[in-house]
């Protein structure tokens, strides 16, 4: 990798800074197939529940960088810790319920209006998560996700809306506003990210979504 | 997190309303409770839903406990009459209960008035089926689980009788039964059983009536799909939930926001944090939109001005 430059011992740094310990790798070389348009929108939508230090849009995995067996264990031990998900069936019913009820109903009274994006952020990332703990395969994953896509695109005009809905969401949730949810959000639009941030590198659709990219369904040729 | 409900959120102002009216109710019923009971039973039902619908649980739960304690002193007065009302109040309380054994008690009698108040008029077989999905669950918690079953199957032979008679009338109560039961029953291979019949029942509705049919049909393919999944049919529950979401697509999500309703402005007051992250937000928003319209004359000679002010901000 010629991006790579060598630090003392067998660490490694990028050209964009992300360090790589011994071991680990960057996600773009673990999966290196490049996304669609329409699956960078998805992963847009749960990108502010990511630390952009450590996590990234580059690919669904949601770690910049991918230790082959610390990885998956760390990512086990927050689903369950978190959201008590230890598998698929704990998975979908975690996602039923953000689709059903979340915090939105409950958020009304101190927002004036039930915010949706920060339902749907959870919606979009909960997927990520689960697939880089090994409890479901990248075409599941993806699945999964479409989930969430509908709903925000009929109800924001823009990343902007939609992403200060969610802050405002996650905030109103909280308590109180996290100096460090507000610095994932000033990352997620720096001019560094422009590149990698589907908020600066995705235009918010229009009229209608970017094509879903093939299901399983029409692979196997839709034998349900 | 609250339980799934499909009532309407009311506005603010409704459980103010309501319970104004529960204490005008108050303040009579000393004078003239026979005259005024049913009135006052009423107000507190309603006051009750507007609690469960800001999820003041604490607050429902000791209004439907007064509401079993006047339902109660009704049915002294006129037995046949008012027994459908406390069995009703008494479901209300068992479902409002923290704990499953506090809860068991109420539900038992609850289905027990339903039973006896069906006998008499089978208008009231439907409730029945509805207590006796409660007093399953619970039964199904406490680990009870041959007793849980029983129920359960006493609850279905009512719905699939009442759906016999009148389809189009009572496919949706039945379709709700067997989703709670699917989804509470201890042995997974019945809950899937009961959660595909779900399915095909709101398939059958939505062929009869979409606007009620699809919503059902999408709570019990997603119902379905973790049972699904806990039963080890995993490439089945993933199809369902996906089967779900496509279906969603067509509905509005629940409680989703009025896009007129949701604020475009920065919400904070000026001067801290917040109001430097929502400027960034609304700037970095415009820049790029206008990046993507490059194409538009316009917009791109607006992009060095906005870029400009990015940069000072």
């Amino acid at each position: 990798m010629g991006l790579l430059r060598r630090r003392a011992g067998s660490t490694r740094v990028t050209a964009e800074g992300v360090t790589i310990p011994s071991g680990a790798r960057d996600v773009r070389e673990v999966y290196p197939d490049p996304l669609t348009t329409r699956q960078r929108w998805l992963l847009g939508l749960g990108a502010l529940m990511l630390d952009p230090k450590l996590g990234s849009c580059a690919r669904l995995h949601p770690a910049a960088v991918v230790h082959p067996e610390r990885t998956a264990r760390e990512y086990r031990a927050s689903l369950k810790s978190l959201w008590e998900i230890d598998d698929l069936s704990s998975l979908l019913r975690a996602l039923t319920s953000l689709l059903r009820v979340g915090h939105r109903g409950e958020l009304v009274g101190a927002l004036g209006h039930p915010p949706l994006a920060w339902d749907i952020a959870r919606v979009a990332v909960l997927p990520r998560r689960a697939f880089a703990a090994g409890y479901i395969d990248e075409s599941t994953a993806w699945e999964l996700m479409e989930a969430a896509a509908d709903a925000p695109y009929r109800v924001y005009d823009s990343w902007g809306s939609y992403v200060r809905d969610n802050l405002a969401g996650r905030n109103a949730w909280a308590g109180r506003r996290h100096d460090w949810m507000d610095q994932h959000v000033l990352r997620w639009w720096s001019p560094g990210m422009r590149d990698e941030s589907p908020w600066q590198s995705v235009p918010w659709p229009a009229g209608r979504l970017p094509a879903r990219p093939e299901t399983r369904a029409a692979r196997t040729g839709g034998e349900r | 997190m609250s339980a799934p409900d499909d009532r309407d959120r009311i506005p603010d102002d409704d459980l103010e309303r309501a319970a104004d009216v529960v204490s005008l109710y108050r303040r009579t019923m000393t004078d003239d409770f026979a005259g005024e009971c049913e009135g006052f039973a009423n107000a507190l039902s309603v006051l009750h839903w507007a609690q469960g619908a800001r999820g003041l649980a604490d607050a429902a739960r000791a209004t439907s406990a007064e509401l079993v304690e006047v339902c109660r002193r009704m049915m002294m007065m006129d037995q046949r009459r008012y027994r459908p009302a406390l069995a009703a109040a008494l479901r209300l309380a068992a479902a409002d209960q923290r704990n499953a054994r506090s809860a068991l008690p109420l539900a038992r009698e609850s289905a027990a008035l339903f039973g006896a108040a069906a006998e008499i008029d089978p208008g009231e077989r439907v409730y029945l089926m509805d207590s006796l999905v409660l007093l399953s669950g619970l039964q199904a918690d406490l680990r009870a689980p041959a007793e849980a079953h029983q129920t359960a199957e006493r609850a279905l032979a009512i719905g699939r009788r009442l759906v016999t008679e009148d389809p189009d009338g009572y496919r949706p109560a039945l379709i709700t039964a067997l989703r709670r039961l699917g989804s509470g029953d201890l042995d997974p291979a019945v809950g899937i059983a009961r959660g595909t019949d779900a399915v095909q029942l709101a398939r059958q509705q939505a062929r009869a009536d979409i606007d009620s049919g699809l919503p059902l049909l999408v709570a019990a393919l997603q119902d379905v799909s973790v049972r699904l999944a806990a039963g080890g049919r995993e490439a089945d529950a993933v199809a369902a939930f996906v089967e779900a979401s496509s279906i969603q697509r067509h509905l509005p999500l629940p409680d989703t926001p009025d896009p007129a309703r949701v604020p475009h402005s920065p919400r904070v007051p000026p001067g801290d944090q917040g109001d430097r992250v929502d400027t960034l937000i609304a700037v970095s928003d415009v820049v790029c939109q206008l990046r993507h319209r490059q194409d538009d004359p316009g917009a791109a000679a607006a992009l060095p001005a906005w870029l400009a002010r990015l940069g000072t901000s």
